[in-house]
């Protein structure tokens, strides 16, 4: 047998033993008030005929609410970069950065894929999706209010309301819980660093983004929050914003190389060993694990108030 | 005329005043703007006890003065490879030296694997990575073009932008596939798009000693270059063995544009030119060209990158970026000028 004859049979065996090993439905979902309809980021009007038992979601932000909120075992597909949580890794991948496959994806015999529309390669999938007649909810995360709502627009769209009005409102108390513990201090002044590239091309969080929100829920300012421009800042304005508190995004290694950036030891928050690192995947992606995200970034700034044994 | 290095007096003379005030006017931009008193006063022995003297010191006078470096080594290089080439087009990245110095970046920021040798060495796996890329992207070239049998400079020029086109490439592609949610392929982008990157003391030590033993050879190639500009025949006729000639100041050249790239990352525009900007006032002849060239990409890029640096504060905007939105109309505007002349 030609190698890839035998190549696409094994292809295709591969994919109907994914499809045999996933349940078609679970449990969780419950039967009231279908067909329904939704409407989305765009403003399109999404209409779902019955609780989806096999969504693909594009992105690991939507991956993660899709399984937070109880569907990770209707989850059948994921983006190639997904990597959290753990539970879903061993589902097909159906592309990444470099495009998406419409194929793929109608082949797992989708019923509704949720992508955020952050790379071009991902509206691709807006007409074939549609053309395929498979339900595409599109998400926007520009801020961590946003982030909530999301969780409550996917938890209508799976079925899974009470789930996702159980979750919102423990992350809204949490955050509640923390601005009440921070309301009598002044916030930490806070350089977020979110990427450089080695001793130039310092990246801060920008104003008005998640990040920024997670910064602020967490006791910090942004000293970069009141100018909005390119999130390239100069070192030297770094040293001039004299922050408290200087976050990385990322992790040891990452403060490693930034503690041996020339001089930048003349930092009052470097010399008094007042560098951080948070991992990305708590402020980076805009999933349930925002919260994490809070909880690490006010463990850092406030470590009397945010003792590391709470989490 | 009194010449020195093949450089009328007068006009050298005015070069290095150039070069010491926009050094001075450099040290003066930044997020605040300086008056030309604050900046001297670091000249006084007690200077260093302030806060701010230390950054000035320690931060903002290395990075002007790389940038002084940079600029003079890429002023060079586009000199020679439009010498090489005998094209006004070739600029120091024609043949695949910033697609490679590029490849070699992204690497160095995008790969999870190497961050063992990133904990090890936390500043210096970019600019080694780089400096490889750079160089190595040339190795490649000439490599090729022996293996194909190449001996025109013309068949060389076609194998670079082969090779450029295939690192472009494969450099887009290791962006697409290793970012993952969470980096951010700006920080790529940013890298790209240039920005002077600051040395410690002893690291700029180093690289101003490169750069001095670098363009002294380089300087050695001028004959040659001039004779090669005669077309290929001549050149053989005049006793120049052409392959071989090409393929030293090649190597040469790209040596220097990956110091350039290792500490500035890809700056386009100003080896494009400068060499024209010098040619106009100065005459072909390679010798001074390439001195002058090095001079003048000096003094043009620390002041761009002065004003990269104090623009839009706190941003900084990537110094590629820059030298291509002024230089590009300056550059018009001579043009125009020189054309109705």
């Amino acid at each position: 047998m030609p190698l890839a004859r035998r190549r696409l049979l094994a292809a295709a065996a591969g994919t109907l033993a994914v499809m045999t090993t996933i349940p078609r439905a679970a449990a969780s979902v419950r039967h009231g008030g279908w067909p329904r309809e939704v409407t989305d980021a765009l403003g399109r009007r999404v209409r779902i005929a019955r609780p989806p038992a096999r969504i693909v979601p594009v992105f690991s932000s939507n991956t993660e609410i899709v399984a937070a909120l109880g569907g990770a075992e209707r989850i059948v597909a994921i983006d190639g970069l997904t990597r959290y949580p753990p539970e879903i890794l061993d589902r097909p991948r159906i592309g990444n950065r470099i495009g998406f496959s419409p194929d793929i994806i109608a082949r797992l015999g989708a019923d509704l894929v949720i992508l955020t529309p952050a790379r071009h390669a991902a509206t691709h999938l807006l007409r074939p999706m549609g053309l395929a007649g498979i339900p595409l909810l599109v998400l926007e995360h520009p801020t961590l209010a946003r982030i909530l709502a999301n969780i409550g627009l996917v938890g209508r769209a799976i079925g899974n309301e009470p789930e996702a009005r159980a979750l919102t409102r423990t992350i809204e108390d949490e955050l509640a819980a923390l601005a009440e513990r921070f309301a009598s201090r002044a916030p930490k002044r806070v350089y977020f660093e979110t990427g450089a590239a080695g001793r130039a091309g310092f990246h801060s969080v920008r104003p008005g983004t998640y990040t920024d929100d997670i910064l602020r829920y967490a006791g910090g300012l942004n000293v970069f929050g009141n100018r909005t421009n390119l999130s390239q800042v100069s070192g030297e304005a770094v040293f001039r914003a004299d922050p408290d508190h200087i976050l990385v995004a990322g992790t040891k290694a990452d403060v490693a190389a930034l503690l041996a950036r020339p001089h930048w030891n003349g930092i009052r928050a470097v010399a008094a060993g007042r560098v951080d690192a948070i991992p990305r995947g708590q402020v980076l992606i805009p999933g349930p694990r925002v919260v994490e995200g809070v909880r690490s970034v006010a463990r850092a700034l406030h470590p009397d108030l945010v003792p590391a044994s709470r989490g | 005329m009194t010449r020195i290095l093949g450089i009328p007096i007068g006009r050298l003379a005015i070069l290095i005043v150039a070069v010491f005030l926009s050094i001075g006017i450099a040290m003066m931009l930044g997020p605040e703007l300086l008056g030309p008193g604050r900046v001297l006063d670091l000249l006084r022995p007690t200077a260093g006890d302030h806060p701010l003297d230390r950054l000035l010191v320690d931060w903002r006078l290395p990075r002007v003065l790389t940038a002084f470096l940079v600029g003079g080594l890429l002023g060079a290089a586009g000199a020679i490879f439009q010498g090489i080439f005998r094209n006004p087009l070739a600029d120091p990245f024609l043949i695949g030296t910033a697609p490679g110095a590029a490849l070699g970046a992204t690497l160095a920021l995008l790969v999870p694997g190497l961050a063992v040798f990133q904990a090890i060495a936390p500043l210096l796996l970019l600019p080694i990575l780089s400096f490889l890329g750079a160089f190595g992207a040339t190795l490649g070239v000439l490599l090729l073009a022996r293996l194909a049998q190449v001996r025109d400079t013309a068949g060389l020029l076609l194998a670079g932008v082969a090779m450029a086109a295939f690192l472009g490439a494969l450099r887009s592609y290791l962006m697409l596939a290793l970012a993952d949610e969470t980096i951010s392929l700006q920080v790529v982008l940013s890298w790209t798009l240039g920005g002077i990157q600051t040395p410690v003391w002893r690291e700029l030590g180093l690289v101003a000693l490169a750069s001095l033993l670098l363009l002294a050879f380089a300087r050695r190639l001028g004959h040659g270059l001039d004779v090669l500009g005669l077309g290929d025949e001549v050149a053989r006729n005049m006793g120049l063995p052409v392959e071989r000639f090409v393929m030293i100041a090649t190597l040469l050249a790209s040596a220097i544009v990956a110091l350039a790239v290792t500490w500035g990352g890809t700056i386009g525009f100003v080896g494009l030119i400068v060499p024209h900007l010098v040619r106009w006032t100065l005459g072909p002849r390679h010798g001074p060209l390439i001195l002058t060239s090095a001079l003048v990409g000096g003094i043009l890029l620390t002041l761009l990158d002065g004003l990269a640096r104090s623009l839009l504060p706190p941003a900084e905007i990537p110094l590629g970026l820059l030298t291509a939105l002024i230089g590009a109309p300056f550059f018009m505007l001579l043009l125009a000028r020189r054309s109705r002349r």
